[in-house]
């Protein structure tokens, strides 16, 4: 087996290579032996795990029953934000994509709700990913306005935009930090929800190189790290259910009332269908949702209309 | 309400109309035959909560999604079928009288279709509505008739 170390970069993309499809004998094999090296690596640093978490300050939430959220959200409007996108090409066979982001909203107690919509229609140079980032950002913006508490299924450190040319990362990291500011100015509470977080903030404070959610995998049920800053963020991970921790995000400012503002999350993932993923999210993510039978609406109209990539290419 | 799908002889409605109302789509007319309510998702929610409960902390789970199938009577030209996306409302006395009429005449060309493809009822149902609009046309009398010998003919 040659040394890793030794390979030049290049190289390194073609080590382990496997000349076989990935749903076959050998490609599941390689798969399977894969995720338990992982895993036996994992298993290898348990004990410096140990000792990491035993310097972590947990909270813990007694209630959890629905009657208990009911209580703690009367009152409070609540508003979910989400986008969807279709990636032009790909989907399409044309070069045209779309962003469609909701911003759900209810009066918890009051049986009130509506949904915002903001859309765009992309060319095939725009940057997708980018673009549907800063419409949920600017989402947020607009829906701050000192009285609703605010949700987005993602994160304001997006720990992906490091890696990205230094022009894209700035407006990521520049639309984050505008909803952060604004939050502060309007004093209106926003919330980062990542279920599934990738993020290697405590783990990265410790010399270790491990996802923060694998290390914090044995925490209970209920219960939440205290909040710890990064800048000028504040990020906590909750355990609401059997699997792996979220993470929270959220403006330091709101750190002096994070007791009843985890409050609130929890409460708003009580009522969620699995009890651990916040409603108004969920709700958000369902309006949000470019469906198949619209993407197929939109393929329609599209070919009626007779647009080709060449007449596009005039465009610009 | 606007067309979300279109396929042979029939379009489908986002929206909760009643079996045998006329509906304008564009050139198009279509009258309702079927309409068909997506369980709402309470389902998914459902556990310690009162429905009362539900209704005020999470009201939008508690809506149905409606569908409303439509058959395509005429359309101002030969062969027109409405677009995906086109608004759709409830036919005016004023359009349906536009509609069904050529040269000053009174015509319902699509009726022999209407009663191979579509229930009964709902020929009768158009019928009843055109009675009012052609309030001296006695041929929708004659049809009306018709229709209501077939429909006992049916029964026995």
């Amino acid at each position: 087996m040659p040394n890793q170390i030794n390979l030049f970069p290049s190289e390194l993309v073609f080590y382990k290579m496997f000349e076989s499809k990935i749903i076959s004998a050998e490609g599941l094999k390689k798969f399977k032996n894969f995720v338990e090296e992982s895993y036996r690596g994992i298993d290898k640093q348990k004990k410096e795990f140990e000792d990491v978490v035993s310097t972590l300050k947990f909270g813990k939430l007694n209630e959890k029953s629905r009657k208990w959220a009911i209580k703690v959200l009367k009152g409070l409007r609540v508003v979910g934000v989400d986008g969807s996108q279709i990636k032009p090409l790909r989907e399409f066979g044309i070069p045209i994509g779309a962003v469609q982001v909701a911003a759900y909203s209810v009066d918890h107690g009051f049986g009130k709700w509506n949904v915002n919509y903001l859309s765009k229609i992309l060319k095939l140079e725009e940057n997708v990913d980018v673009v549907r980032y800063s419409m949920e950002m600017y989402m947020l913006k607009k829906k701050m306005d000192g009285k609703s508490y605010l949700f987005y299924d993602g994160s304001f450190s997006p720990s992906f935009a490091k890696e990205l040319n230094p022009k894209i990362c700035k407006i990521y990291l520049e639309s984050a930090r505008k909803v952060l500011k604004n939050s502060e100015e309007t004093k209106t509470p926003v919330f980062g929800y990542t279920d599934r977080s990738y993020a290697k903030d405590i783990a990265k404070s410790f010399g270790l190189d491990v996802y923060d959610t694998f290390l914090l995998e044995g925490m209970d049920f209920a219960s939440y790290t205290e909040p710890m800053e990064s800048g000028n963020l504040c990020y906590s991970y909750v355990k609401f259910s059997p699997s792996l921790p979220s993470r929270i995000e959220f403006p330091c400012w709101m750190l002096k009332k994070f007791n009843s503002f985890i409050k609130i999350v929890f409460a708003e993932c009580l009522l969620g269908s699995t009890f651990a993923y916040p409603f108004v999210l969920e709700r958000a993510h369902k309006y949000a949702v470019i469906s198949e039978k619209e993407r197929r609406t939109i393929v329609e109209m599209i070919k009626k209309a007779k647009i080709s990539f060449k007449w596009i290419s005039k465009l610009r | 309400m606007r067309v979300v799908k279109v396929f042979d002889r029939f379009f489908e409605v986002n929206g909760n109309l009643k079996v045998g109302e006329i509906v304008k789509a564009g050139d198009c007319l279509g009258v309702v035959v079927s309409v068909v309510g997506e369980e709402p998702e309470y389902a998914k929610y459902i556990g310690e909560l009162s429905r009362d409960e539900i209704k005020a902390y999470m009201p939008d789970i508690l809506e149905r999604t409606v569908v409303s199938r439509c058959y395509i009577l005429k359309g101002m030209g030969e062969n027109v079928s409405p677009e995906v996306g086109e608004e759709v409302c409830l036919v005016s006395d004023e359009d349906l009288k536009k509609f069904h009429t050529k040269d000053g005449e009174f015509r319902m060309p699509y009726f022999y279709n209407l009663l191979k493809t579509c229930d009964i009822d709902i020929t009768k149902k158009i019928l009843l509505r055109l009675k009012k609009v052609f309030e001296n046309e006695e041929i929708i009398d004659i049809l009306i008739k018709e229709v209501e010998y077939m429909m006992m003919h049916h029964m026995k």
